[in-house]
């Protein structure tokens, strides 16, 4: 296998690597972070709101 | 299912090959795993906005809560153009593969037509069939559909495994991935634009985001993770495809990617034919499977768009127009369907494909900047299931991802950048012609439910489904009774089933038989008991009582069967068999036994629960001076004490006043002997159970020997069981 093949498959690795990572990161948060999160995301646009 | 089912189409089988002739080996793998990873932003933002906003209609909703009508029109006449131009890409190419399974036969030899006119022509007419079946309206096509969604999937798994054993074998095949990327990044990009439409099918999970349980925590779930099965499978089919020949075999002319290459949307067929024995029958199985569910979940998708765009009067009324026989909206049936057919028989298969791609990153380009508007504008008033992280910068990749693919799609298709913006610029018009000025508001933004509740308290609770005024009155002196002796609470039940592509928010079409049986049945009951009424819409009408009944945490369900079953898939019908399976409670079924009084009951036990409880039905309904017969048929293979079942397990039998009856017979068809014994006898209380799946597939429940086959008035009774049990 010449190294131009071995560099774009090692590229694509690291694509599905990211997918990964990506699908791990936003699977953890559903459900569980999101009320937290959701409680600080209300509490910003509260106080922009007032802001304006 | 639903959205591995639809994306899981055509991408890949025409895609693949494709892509090759464009881009080149290394190009066909980064085509398929960048696609996903901007698919995945996408469905990100529809996770978040789904999550957030549960409910029918997908981007067509969202543009309108993010922009308001003119947009949401824009977005539902895409989704419908979209949806329908993807049907004909999965129409073709469940021609193009099938013919080419049946050319290896010599059928080719045969047609009277050239190919191209025979393909449009397949085409065509299993566009018409799927058609017809959404006409239909069968609910069990969606059981079929779970079925194929899984078979294919299974089959592409398979056919990149065997790639990935092929390469490790033989090493030498990964040389075909030398020239990586031959004709440069810029051709990487226009495959990825046209096989986008590889990745769409997340999209009809929104559009049907009112239908899912737990929506904040299932949509974002199925989303991410239909998108994220689809890209690992087509990343391994795509490296199977690459590496299944060899430069120097025999037939392959020139460096083996070029042979590929060279045959196009067929090529991947031609690859995979040569990988593994039976290579031939495999693809093509796998190409019927997708095409065929795809082509079904997309003609659904669009039909639902048109609909909803003629409910609210964007579109004239006449394409919400619904059949009275089959309820399925046909207007929008059709008028899908003549799109679908029209573009099939008269686009090059690359410019269909080029359209579909097209329409839908213009439809997702208007999701993602969406997200971003509402989570700005009024994320404080929504409460969401998922959050996109380190917004908003996912969306803003995905919209920047798009719009390059989509201009560098003109390489690929001129044709598909006349029609897309064509279709564009007509609803613009249409909109501002028409839609503005007759648009509805208001009304149809409220969910159809209706609820009127009895104080709470923590009394047992019945629950009665009715399902028409009919079968609800007849129900009426047997709830009567158990309602008396167990001192119960009633929750009357009525089912609104909404065929799969009306959206549920037009459910008050069907309501009227519903309410006509509640009144009927409150009249009886709500003088002498607490009764709350409940009228629910939904897919499936087992479904729906299960989901009742978990929620009210009923403790009985009680219902009526006529004892007529539609299909022979079915003991007691379609609804109450699930119903029987699944639901957490005690269940009584009375079969033409309702409004009835009973002097002579026949109780068959044979120890268990089940007989305890069918012995203290039976004495619930007894009349005064009645007789009760507890019969138990001996067929040598349980050693059982009727006297002391009774005298230990059943001393509420002894408040009563009526007679108990004990018999014993000696039989070794249990069933024939019950039937026997129920001469002289007005009902028959049988004890049917949730078997074990094993179980039910190699043995007929004695209760359903025993009401299939006798004319007396019966009633079913079962306990309920745990889940573990039901499996083993």
């Amino acid at each position: 296998m010449s190294a131009q093949a071995i560099a774009g498959l090692s590229v694509i690795v690291v694509v599905l690597a990211l997918i990964n990572i990506l699908m791990f990161w936003c699977w953890r948060s559903i459900g569980h972070i999101s009320r937290m999160q959701n409680k600080h995301l209300r509490q910003i646009l509260k106080e922009r709101r007032v802001g304006r | 299912m639903m959205g591995l089912g639809m994306m899981i189409g055509a991408g890949v089988f025409l895609g693949v090959g494709t892509s090759i002739y464009v881009a080149g080996p290394g190009g066909v793998i980064l085509t398929f795993s960048l696609n996903g990873l901007i698919a995945i932003f996408t469905a990100m933002s529809y996770a978040e906005l789904s999550s957030a906003i549960p409910r029918a209609g997908g981007a067509y909703n969202f543009a309108r809560i993010g922009f308001g009508r003119g947009t949401s029109f824009l977005a539902g006449w895409m989704e419908w153009f979209a949806s329908s131009v993807a049907g004909s890409v999965y129409a073709l190419t469940f021609s193009i593969y099938v013919l080419r399974y049946l050319g290896h036969f010599g059928f080719l030899n045969w047609l009277p037509i050239p190919i191209e006119s025979a393909v449009k022509l397949l085409a065509a007419v299993i566009s018409l069939f799927f058609v017809y079946i959404n006409f239909r309206g069968a609910s069990e096509t969606g059981k079929i559909g779970a079925f194929f969604t899984m078979g294919q999937t299974l089959l592409l798994v398979f056919i990149g495994l065997v790639g990935v054993y092929a390469a490790l074998r033989d090493p030498a095949r990964l040389n075909n991935f030398t020239p990586f990327l031959p004709y440069g990044w810029s051709k990487l990009l226009t495959t990825m634009g046209f096989t986008y439409v590889a990745f769409e099918g997340f999209e009809v999970i929104a559009q049907a985001g009112d239908e899912a349980i737990d929506p904040k925590r299932n949509l974002p779930k199925a989303m991410l993770f239909s998108v994220y099965i689809v890209t690992m499978t087509y990343v391994l089919v795509a490296f199977a495809t690459v590496v299944s020949v060899k430069t120097g075999m025999q037939g392959v002319e020139g460096p083996a990617w070029e042979w590929i290459g060279r045959f196009r949307e067929r090529g991947f067929g031609e690859a995979i034919a040569r990988l593994m024995p039976a290579g031939n029958i495999i693809l093509t199985l796998a190409v019927i499977f997708a095409s065929t569910s795809a082509l079904n979940a997309t003609i659904y998708s669009a039909t639902r768009a048109c609909y909803a765009l003629g409910r609210d009067h964007m579109l004239p009324p006449f394409f919400s127009r619904i059949s009275k026989a089959r309820k399925t909206p046909y207007s929008a049936i059709v008028v899908t369907g003549v799109i679908v057919i029209t573009v099939a028989v008269f686009l090059p298969t690359m410019d269909v494909a080029s359209s579909a791609s097209i329409m839908f990153l213009f439809l997702f380009f208007m999701v993602n900047i969406s997200v971003i508007r509402i989570r700005n504008n009024m994320g404080d008033e929504l409460t969401y299931g998922f959050l996109i992280p380190l917004f908003p910068l996912f969306p803003l990749l995905a919209i920047v991802a798009q719009a390059v693919l989509a201009v560098w799609l003109i390489d690929m298709s001129l044709v598909a950048w006349i029609i897309a913006p064509l279709w564009i610029l007509a609803g613009f018009v249409l909109y501002h012609v028409y839609g503005r000025f007759h648009v509805k508001t208001g009304e149809h933004d409220i969910l159809v439910l209706e609820e009127e509740k009895a104080p709470e308290g923590e009394e047992y609770r019945i629950m009665v489904a009715c399902a028409n005024p009919g079968s609800a009155l007849g129900l009426v002196r047997s709830t009567y009774k158990l309602c008396g002796a167990k001192k119960a609470r009633v929750e009357l039940l009525h089912m609104v089933a909404v065929p799969e592509q009306v959206p549920l928010t037009d459910a008050h079409e069907y309501m009227l038989n519903g309410k006509e049986a509640m009144v009927e049945v409150m009249l009886y009951l709500a003088p002498l008991f607490p009764v709350s009424t409940t009228i629910r819409y939904c897919r499936n009408v087992a479904r729906g009582i299960v989901g009742a009944v978990k929620e009210k945490r009923v403790d009985l369900l009680i219902m009526g069967y006529t004892g007529k079953v539609k299909s022979h898939l079915f003991t007691f019908g379609s609804t109450i068999d699930p119903v029987i399976e699944r639901a957490p409670c005690d269940i009584v079924v009375f079969k033409e036994s309702a409004n009835r009084m009973f002097r002579n009951i026949l109780v068959p036990v044979k120890g268990g629960q089940k007989g305890v409880f069918a012995l203290e039905i039976a004495s619930i309904l007894c009349e005064k001076d009645g007789s009760i017969t507890a019969f138990h048929v001996d067929s040598g293979k349980k050693r059982f004490n009727l006297d002391q079942f009774l005298k230990e397990q059943c001393e509420f039998l002894g408040d009563g006043e009526f007679e108990i009856r004990k018999k014993v017979a000696l039989a070794d068809d249990v069933a024939r002997a019950i039937m026997n014994e129920s001469s002289g006898h007005d009902l028959i209380i049988l004890g049917t159970s949730d078997d074990p799946l094993l179980q039910r597939v190699t043995h007929q429940r004695l209760s359903e020997i025993v009401a299939g086959s006798c004319t007396l008035p019966i009633v079913l009774v079962k306990t309920r069981s745990g889940m573990i049990r039901r499996f083993i």
